[in-house]
């Protein structure tokens, strides 16, 4: 009866340790996550950087090339083939851009979008290879090409798609948040699964004990109880609690009885 | 019960790794698909950029077979492209004719074979270990050749080995943080309800059916509490009745008959370990990037160069802190240790929040005095009521927890801070502080009943107090010649020295941080281990004392046997050790041999006082070790630091030794 | 004196009217000797898209003492900047170092020079950099040492050929710096002399590169010198059977005469750089006297595949990459 009561009072041993154990694995499996979705980005941009990098410097060193023969990039046609083909065939690329150094496009293939930063990028360019730049729709990536006589006249700039990315990366965010539940639904289930079986001795010895004291004045035998994992001093503690109360009721019958007499 | 908890242990830990493996596994299969395809596309586009050379010089008539110097130009673009293996030029048929140094290619030949096979129908493909791109190249009329570039196909591995450090330090921190919660939580569903029946047990067996036990909220050995309170409230029922028609008691019985129902509690130090380690924790989050949050409020109109106001607030704090224990100590004594606790927390959580809001310096050094009193006044109370609660047969045990907790809660707090902080940002770092910390105090409030320690409680603290501690023996003996020294160390040799030694060799900070964790989990693994000897030991606790010492002036020689980062990393390591061993008894001797004084004094005064003047140490060690780096430089200030331990240790052996043969052996039952 | 004067002056129109500063315009006065090149177009285009300028051209066409002419007008016209074309033009312009005249060569208006080979061997400067005096400008030249590092990546050689005329100074220079670098570039120099004069005869030339074909080097260089270049095709005739290449100087004898290859420079692009120079000075960033005398920076290699082809020598993928090829 007692053990019926305080199963519906009170949520199993069991579940009380499990759970929260079970949400700390969960944060620490979290932070895990956490950082390997960082790391996963991290990379991915790099990698898509690169990529679009090695297109960019061939254009550069093409531009540049030209400016030795004195030509402009406006009037060097390879030019303006090797930017066709840098947009047509380079994964994601939207636009290919070459600017002069007060920002104006002289050579566009694709389409920029309108507000951009490349003149304070080029005002402070300095001694610097290339740039990472974004805009709403495009990561962007310029190289600033120098003229014969060392002094920066102009930049290659090239955007790519970033939508596409950050639907990438957003997938792999979703993804290792699913897995994450996943494994926290798996783990809380083992972890308690684990308690509970680990406790079950615990748990019928305390049922065993709970049901001796319910019946702790009761005429029933004292009961010979032992308890392996609770230990020896409750083991003995229980009977010799339910014989002194037993005595104690005796005691308190003796003095009414007593007293009516 | 041990039994069991261990057997949880266990199971919890496996289960953290497994999830922490498992989670990490999974994500390197969800990446490599994508990070290998992005991988592929930067070689594409180099086999692009090599072909059209190839096929300049080709449309320009020149001879497939005499294109001029290729090697070298391939292994320039090889160069120039880490991520490069090898680059290979074949002809139609698959021969090879140029490429890059094959000889570090693992199975060159399988690839020439594979490459003699090739197809040309996929673009890419995995050859044994790597990931080839094939490119045409393309004469004036026709295909002349292969381009192939080739990595090696371990994107994954190399992505994993960048992080791997950060998630074992999640790992560990988990499993530290894990490793205290389970603690309370046993303490509250195991230990504390069986201490509590077992002295209530007692009781009975007296004959004292007064009391009852406290009710339950954790359903574990606390459940059997609701059956033993029922028949002892029904025997008191029946008492009353019967008292009220005027009988006497029984012999040998008392019995609750003014319904005033005292409660029985076993006092479990785990429940102020538990928050002692939330509010360290919580107060640590910041220590990993506070000297970069501090110096966003710099103004170069101070006049001061940065470094100087960056160590401003730290200073403060540490000043605030020092100052504090003493009076909070005092304080504690009087209005116990539950009030004391939870408005020490109370009072951290405060400037926490203010922290978070600060907009300048001003501003800062006022919440972090405030935030060092609140902490000051947690860290004494907790010392003082591990000291008196338990028992002085685990006295070392329960110092070695103390510590042990503290830098649980240290290491956690900045390993976890230095990760957070670069996702929310200063001001929600600093309030999650704050919430962790008023957990602390609720949780304090709770659990905490309202003892106050065994002592005598004086109403201020008085010089006298120190000059009576400081006047006794023993106490001089272990303060100034234990204690102060191994924080000199602490302060001087792994606070100060080993970070700017590590910076001079060319390491970065995130390496130094974590040689730093290495004392502190030296700390927490081996900490209790050995006091748990200690303990055993009795009256002969102080030669761990000394063999702690001298296990410290070892570990500080050791930089100048064992060159570079593996000696600091031994040293440190060391260090650890050494403190693990020498530093619990430490509190424990003092508790035993000059408990008259400290029964005059108080208890937590006792201990503030000694933290306090314990400060010495940490305040003199970095300007020591600064003085003496910069006169003769690291190795030498090591070598001296070390052997004024030594020395300090033997005389402290000497006198110990002494003073027991004088007076026999201080025998504590 | 007259500097005092035209200070004042240029200050009293400052101070009466600001306006009339802004809406300077620069007078520069360029003094050429055959016409305008693409080293003039460059220069004027560079300066025009940056300053509101005034060009006031002027040609000795070959003459060149009318350039005091000129010189006289650029002071009446109290030009800002002279700029200069060639060696001869600037000398009678500024005088050679130490033998300055100041009745006869300017010294009060900065005068920028381009297209001079030897600006040091001219007396001009004692040395490339700044002068210290009112004159900078640009040598069109490739330094030579650049030259041979091209040569030595082309093709790795043991023995470098010179044909040179010796009554003519670009000649003796090449052969003079190609001297003092076999050191650096650990090459044996063999040279052949033309010594009747600046029109060489074929015969002449014919024994002259017989000689030096005998000795077996791996280029032979042809100096930018045009006695020679006129006669680039013939030189290139007696060395292709032979299967010795020729590194030429100028860009010419490659593309027209079958030379296979040569680092070259741009006229245009040496005029850029005189205009920047100007531009400079104009602007009052810097002044004359410290703008150093210099070369360009860039260079380009120019091969003729043809002529590749032909021998059997190409040019390695490095190259490949970054050189202007030519198929003709």
């Amino acid at each position: 009866m007692a053990w019926l009561l305080s199963a519906r009072r009170s949520a199993p041993l069991w579940l009380r340790l499990g759970l929260p154990i079970s949400l700390i694995i969960a944060l620490a499996i979290g932070f895990i996550s956490f950082l390997n979705y960082y790391n996963y980005r991290k990379t991915y941009q790099q990698l898509n950087v690169a990529r679009i990098m090695v297109v960019a410097r061939d254009l550069r060193q093409a531009i540049e090339s030209g400016l030795n023969v004195g030509l402009r990039p406006p009037n060097n046609t390879q030019l303006a083939t090797a930017l066709t083909i840098a947009k047509g065939h380079t994964d994601g690329v939207r636009f290919a851009v070459v600017i002069d150094e007060a920002a104006n496009k002289l050579v566009e293939v694709g389409e920029a979008g309108a507000k951009q930063d490349w003149l304070r990028r080029l005002q402070h360019a300095g001694e610097i290879v290339s740039w990472l730049g974004e805009d709403a729709d495009t990561y962007q990536v310029g190289l600033p090409f120098r003229n014969s006589f060392g002094v920066i006249v102009g930049a290659v700039v090239l955007g790519y798609d970033k939508a596409a990315i950050d639907r990438a990366t957003a997938a792999m965010e979703f993804t290792l948040f699913v897995d994450w539940i996943r494994a926290v639904a798996l783990l809380t289930a083992l972890t308690v699964l684990g308690i509970w079986w680990l406790t079950r001795g615990l748990e019928s010895e305390l049922i065993q004990a709970e049901r001796a004291l319910a019946h702790a004045l009761a005429d029933a035998p004292a009961p010979d109880l032992r308890f392996p994992v609770l230990g020896e001093e409750i083991a003995r503690g229980i009977p010799e609690f339910i014989v002194r109360s037993r005595a104690a009721a005796v005691e308190l019958e003796k003095n009414t009885s007593k007293s009516v007499q | 019960m041990k039994d069991l908890q261990r057997r949880l242990v266990v199971l919890v830990s496996g289960l953290l790794l497994l999830a922490a493996v498992f989670v990490s596994y999974r994500a390197g299969e969800h990446f490599e698909s994508s990070l290998t395809q992005r991988r592929l596309g930067v070689e594409t586009e180099i086999g692009r950029s090599v072909a059209v050379v190839v096929e300049k010089a080709l449309a320009f008539g020149v001879p497939f077979d005499q294109l001029a110097d290729t090697e070298r130009f391939l292994e320039a673009v090889k160069f120039d492209n880490p991520g490069v293996d090898y680059i290979i030029i074949t002809t139609l048929d698959g021969r090879l004719r140029y490429s890059t140094d094959l000889s570090q290619i693992s199975n060159a030949a399988g690839l020439r074979g594979a490459l003699a096979a090739w197809n040309g129908r996929e673009r890419t493909a995995h050859i044994g270990k790597y990931f080839n791109t094939a490119t045409a190249l393309n004469g004036k009329e026709r295909q002349l050749g292969w381009l192939h570039l080739g990595e090696r196909a371990n994107i994954i591995e190399q992505l994993l080995r960048d992080i791997v450090f950060d998630i074992l330090t999640v790992v560990v921190v988990a499993m530290l943080v894990t490793f205290e919660l389970m603690r309370l939580l046993f303490a509250a569903t195991f230990k504390t309800p069986m201490l509590a029946i077992n002295e209530f047990f007692t009781r009975i067996a007296n004959g004292d059916f007064r009391r009852t036990l406290a009710r339950d909220l954790f359903g574990g050995i606390g459940r059997l509490n609701r059956s033993i309170n029922a028949t002892v409230a029904e025997l008191n029922t029946r008492a009353r009745g019967r008292f009220a028609d005027g009988a006497q008691m029984p012999p040998g019985f008392s019995f609750d008959l003014a319904g005033e129902r005292g409660t029985v509690r076993a006092i479990a130090v785990e429940n102020i370990r538990w928050s002692f380690f939330l509010l360290i924790f919580a107060e640590s989050l910041s220590l990993s990037f506070f000297p970069i949050f501090v110096a966003q409020f710099y103004d170069p109109a101070f006049g001061l160069p940065l470094h100087v106001v960056i160590g401003i607030p730290i200073t403060v704090f540490m000043l605030a802190w020092a100052l504090t224990m003493p009076f909070a100590g005092t304080w504690c004594d009087r209005v116990g240790y539950r009030l004391a606790f939870s408005v020490g927390a109370a009072m951290t959580t405060i400037g926490l929040v203010l922290t978070a809001y600060s907009t300048s310096l001003a501003d800062l050094l006022l919440w972090r005095s405030i935030t060092a009193v609140g902490y000051g006044i947690v860290y004494v109370t907790t010392q003082a009521y591990i000291t008196v609660f338990v028992s002085t047969e685990e006295g070392t045990q329960g110092q070695a927890m103390f510590l042990a907790s503290f830098f649980t809660g240290s290491l956690s707090g900045a390993a976890i801070g230095g990760i957070l902080v670069d996702r929310l940002g200063f001001s929600t770092t600093f309030l999650l502080s704050a919430g962790l910390s008023a957990t602390a105090a609720l949780y304090v409030l709770r659990a905490l009943g309202n003892e106050i320690g065994r002592t005598v409680a004086r109403k201020s603290l008085l010089l006298a107090d120190f000059k009576a501690l400081l006047r006794h023996r023993h106490f001089a003996i272990v303060t100034f010649l234990s204690a102060i020294p191994a924080k000199v160390a602490l302060a001087g040799f792994l606070y100060y020295s080993v970070p700017l030694y590590l910076k001079g060799l060319g390491y970065s900070q995130s390496i130094t941080g974590r040689v730093m964790m290495a004392y502190g989990l030296a700390i927490i693994l081996i900490g209790p281990m050995v006091a748990r000897l200690a303990d055993r030991a009795r009256t002969r606790r102080w030669r761990f004392i000394m063999l702690g010492g001298y296990a410290a002036a070892l570990a500080m020689m050791v930089p100048l046997l064992v060159e570079n980062m593996k000696g600091a990393v031994i040293a440190v390591i060391g260090l650890g050790v050494a403190h693990a061993i020498g530093v619990s008894p430490q509190m424990t001797l003092i508790n035993d041999r000059c408990g008259e004084t400290i029964r005059e004094v108080g208890q937590a005064t006792a201990v503030g006082i000694f933290r306090l003047v314990e400060r010495i140490g940490t305040i003199t060690g970095p300007i020591l070790l600064g003085a003496m780096i910069a006169l003769s430089g690291f190795m030498n200030a090591f070598a001296v630091l070390a052997l004024i331990t030594f020395a300090t240790t033997t005389l402290f052996a000497l006198l110990l030794w002494w003073s027991d043969r004088a007076t026999g052996p201080v025998d504590i039952a | 004196m007259r500097r005092l004067l035209s200070g004042i002056i240029l200050c009293t129109l400052l101070l009466c009217g600001g306006t009339l500063a802004q809406e300077k315009r620069y007078k520069v006065m360029m003094i050429l000797f055959r016409g305008t090149t693409p080293a003039e177009t460059g220069f004027m285009d560079h300066l025009s898209s940056r300053l509101p300028v005034e060009f006031l051209v002027r040609d000795v066409a070959g003459e060149r003492r009318k350039a005091q002419e000129f010189v006289e007008e650029a002071r009446r016209e109290r030009v800002d900047l002279i700029y200069t074309f060639g060696t001869s033009v600037t000398l009678e312009v500024v005088g050679a170092t130490g033998k300055i005249d100041p009745a006869v060569h300017v010294t009060d208006i900065p005068v920028v020079f381009n297209i001079v080979a030897d600006p040091v061997g001219a007396g001009l400067a004692p040395a490339f950099g700044a002068t210290g005096r009112n004159l900078t400008g640009v040598s069109h030249l490739v330094p030579m040492a650049d030259q041979l590092r091209a040569m030595q990546r082309f093709r790795q050689v043991a023995k470098l050929g010179v044909i040179y005329n010796a009554s003519e100074p670009n000649s003796r220079l090449a052969v003079a710096q190609l001297r003092g670098l076999v050191g650096q570039f650990k090459l044996q120099l063999v040279e052949e002399a033309i010594i009747s004069g600046p029109k060489p005869e074929a015969a002449e030339i014919a024994q002259a590169m017989r000689a030096l074909i005998a000795a077996r080097p791996g280029f032979i260089y042809l100096p930018s010198d045009s006695s020679l270049i006129e006669r680039a095709d013939a030189i290139v005739d007696l060395a292709r059977p032979a299967g010795i290449p020729i590194i030429s100087a100028t860009e010419g004898p490659i593309r027209e005469d079958g030379a296979l290859m040569g680092l070259v420079s741009n006229y245009a692009n040496a005029g850029a750089f005189a205009g920047y120079k100007a531009e400079q000075i104009l602007r009052g960033k810097e002044t004359v006297s410290n703008i150093p005398i210099e070369t360009l920076r860039r260079f380009t290699l120019v091969v003729n595949m043809t002529t590749a082809v032909q021998l059997g020598v190409y040019p390695p993928l490095e190259l490949i990459k970054i050189a202007e090829l030519l198929q003709l």
